[in-house]
């Protein structure tokens, strides 16, 4: 009987553990991953600082666009877009793609789970 | 780093074209302001000039791209050096030992001039001799396109010096050792693609990098006229001229993955030259063929590492010199390997250590006994290695000063295996290569 119960206690925790919610992503990895994809053209100071790219500080939940002092292209401008974690989830792997027209010279975060990190640390900068 | 009156190779001996041509430009903070970008952004260090493929993308999109805001293109840098070697020199155009001089002090327009239009162009005071003259200079436009479904970046230069215009740091302008002291003992030869037409000529070359991976580049260089020669601080008289056109040539690729990227290419400068600069004469020909690479990891910055190098094979006609006994041979060579690694921690504390070595065949006319510079058997054979330390406290997200406050600790040793040919009594004179090893402490500074 004890085995029985040990087998199906595994079996449950097996299923849990295959079809669970992905892990969690992680802002801390975010950060290194931001330094080496995002980090040359875009700063998250609270300061805002502009680079060759605007200032990501407080980007999750802002509209597009609107960081003073930046020139962004038409085609960001005029997207309508609110930067929340979908819309970022669905430009960060390939950005052109995305938003053609933008002046992002980047081919994009291609993992997944980097992006997700990203976006995670992107989240805490507010 | 530019050389005054007196120091410029003669041409019938452009074979003798010395090793101490070493240009010095550091991370302009003027690109800084212009782009919002932190020097690290576009440098291994956060100094440089090893350039990162941020750094890269910025030279090739012709110093031009900017936050939108205009900003004045100017920059100024100065170098300090102290310079101690094994033995003293007593042929040392200063101190015979223990030199501690301003080595140069410099103005840049350097930056965004109008829409795709951009500049890097130095003046530069010599300490030692005393003298303005205009240095490296680099005048771009380039604009974004699509080649064959491609995206690519097309621009045109206009510079004084083949190579100083290459993305990489792996030969001519920019490549390793990065700086030295004005008083720095040089072996006798290097190809002549390291630095021997620096600043002595005008060329124009257009280039491509398709798909950020192909890099096609191609262009000539002439000699300007001896009044322009004489108006930007180089003595005619002292400078080399080339018969007709040099050919520049340079492909590359290279591969980017974000964390980590590499490169390898090839280079090739053609060029006829004037002995003596005497035209009535016939021209010595050379052909330089560079190959390089180089890999860096980048990761997160917090460690980075590079390794990169050239070899170069220089193929020489000597005729004219071999006419008016300059040269002992007629056809010969000339060969040398740079190799050069790099960590950076923090993009603050650096280490690099550097390889150079140059060979070639025996001459006992074009390499004479001489004192220190000299060369007892005939040969331009020389070896050296160096390990160098840096600190650099500013120019990160958040440093002090920012984008003002630029500046660059270092200490060098060199070690020469051997020196012109031998490593005892190699000049004929009693002196040998270790004499030369040399410790460098320097100074370096930008705004």
């Amino acid at each position: 009987m004890d085995r029985i119960l040990i087998a199906l206690l595994g079996a449950l925790a097996a299923s849990v553990l295959t079809t669970g919610p992905a892990a969690a992503a992680d802002p801390e990895a975010g950060q290194e991953d931001f330094a080496t994809y995002c980090g040359d053209c875009h700063s998250t100071s609270a300061d805002m600082v502009n680079r060759k790219g605007p200032s990501l500080f407080g980007i999750v939940g802002r509209k597009a666009g609107t960081v003073p002092g930046f020139e962004y292209s038409d085609a960001n401008r005029q997207s309508g877009w609110v930067w929340d974690e979908d819309r970022l989830r669905g430009y960060l792997p390939d950005p052109r793609a995305a938003m053609p027209g933008t002046k992002m010279k980047f081919d994009g975060v291609a993992d997944s789970d980097e992006a997700e990190d990203i976006i995670a640390f992107l989240a805490t900068r507010k | 780093m530019r050389h005054g009156y007196g120091r410029w190779p003669m041409a019938p001996a452009a074979a003798l074209v010395a090793v101490w041509l070493v240009p010095t430009a550091s991370a302009l903070p003027s690109y800084s302001r212009q782009t919002g970008d932190t020097c690290a952004a576009c440098h291994v260090s956060a100094f440089g000039p090893q350039l990162t493929p941020h750094g890269q993308a910025f030279k090739l999109h012709a110093y031009a791209e900017s936050t939108g805001s205009w900003t004045p293109p100017v920059s100024a840098m100065a170098v300090v050096s102290y310079l101690s070697t094994r033995a003293d020199n007593p042929v040392s155009e200063g101190d015979a030992n223990d030199n501690f001089r301003m080595d140069e002090a410099s103005l840049f327009l350097a930056g965004k001039i109008a829409g795709p239009v951009g500049s890097f162009a130095q003046l530069t005071y010599e300490g030692p001799g005393h003298v303005w003259g205009l240095d490296n200079v680099d005048l771009r436009a380039a604009f974004d396109t699509v080649l064959d479904g491609m995206d690519a970046v097309v621009g045109v230069s206009i510079n004084n010096n083949p190579g100083v215009q290459d993305p990489w740091n792996t030969f001519g302008a920019w490549r390793y050792p990065y700086n030295d002291s004005e008083f720095a003992i040089g072996g006798a030869a290097a190809p002549l693609i390291d630095g021997g037409l620096e600043i002595q000529v005008v060329g124009a070359t257009a280039y491509a990098m398709i798909d950020n991976k192909f890099y096609v580049e191609a262009g000539a260089y002439a000699t300007p006229g001896d009044s322009f020669l004489d108006a930007i601080g180089v003595a005619p008289d002292e400078s080399a001229k080339l018969n007709g056109a040099a050919f520049y040539g340079r492909f590359a690729y290279q591969k980017d993955w974000g964390k980590q990227n590499a490169h390898v290419g090839m280079a090739i400068l053609d060029a006829s030259l004037y002995p003596d600069r005497d035209s009535s004469l016939p021209s010595d020909h050379y052909t330089d063929l560079v190959i390089d690479a180089g890999y860096q990891w980048l990761g997160s910055r917090k460690h980075i590492a590079t390794i990169q190098g050239a070899y170069t094979y220089e193929w020489r006609d000597l005729k004219g010199s071999y006419l008016i006994d300059a040269a002992g041979d007629r056809k010969s060579n000339l060969q040398s390997l740079t190799l050069d690694a790099t960590y950076v921690y923090d993009q603050t504390y650096e280490g690099i250590l550097g390889l150079s070595t140059v060979w070639g065949g025996r001459d006992t006319i074009l390499y004479v006994p001489d004192p220190v510079e000299g060369s007892r058997n005939g040969k331009p054979n020389t070896t050296s290695l160096s390990l160098e330390g840096a600190w650099t406290p500013f120019g990160k997200e958040g440093s002090w000063g920012a984008p003002y406050a630029n500046l660059k600790l270092g200490i060098r040793y060199t070690h020469d295996f051997t020196f012109n040919g031998a490593s005892s009594d190699y000049d004929g004179f009693g002196r040998d290569a270790s004499d030369n090893d040399a410790f460098l402490g320097y100074l370096w500074t930008a705004f």
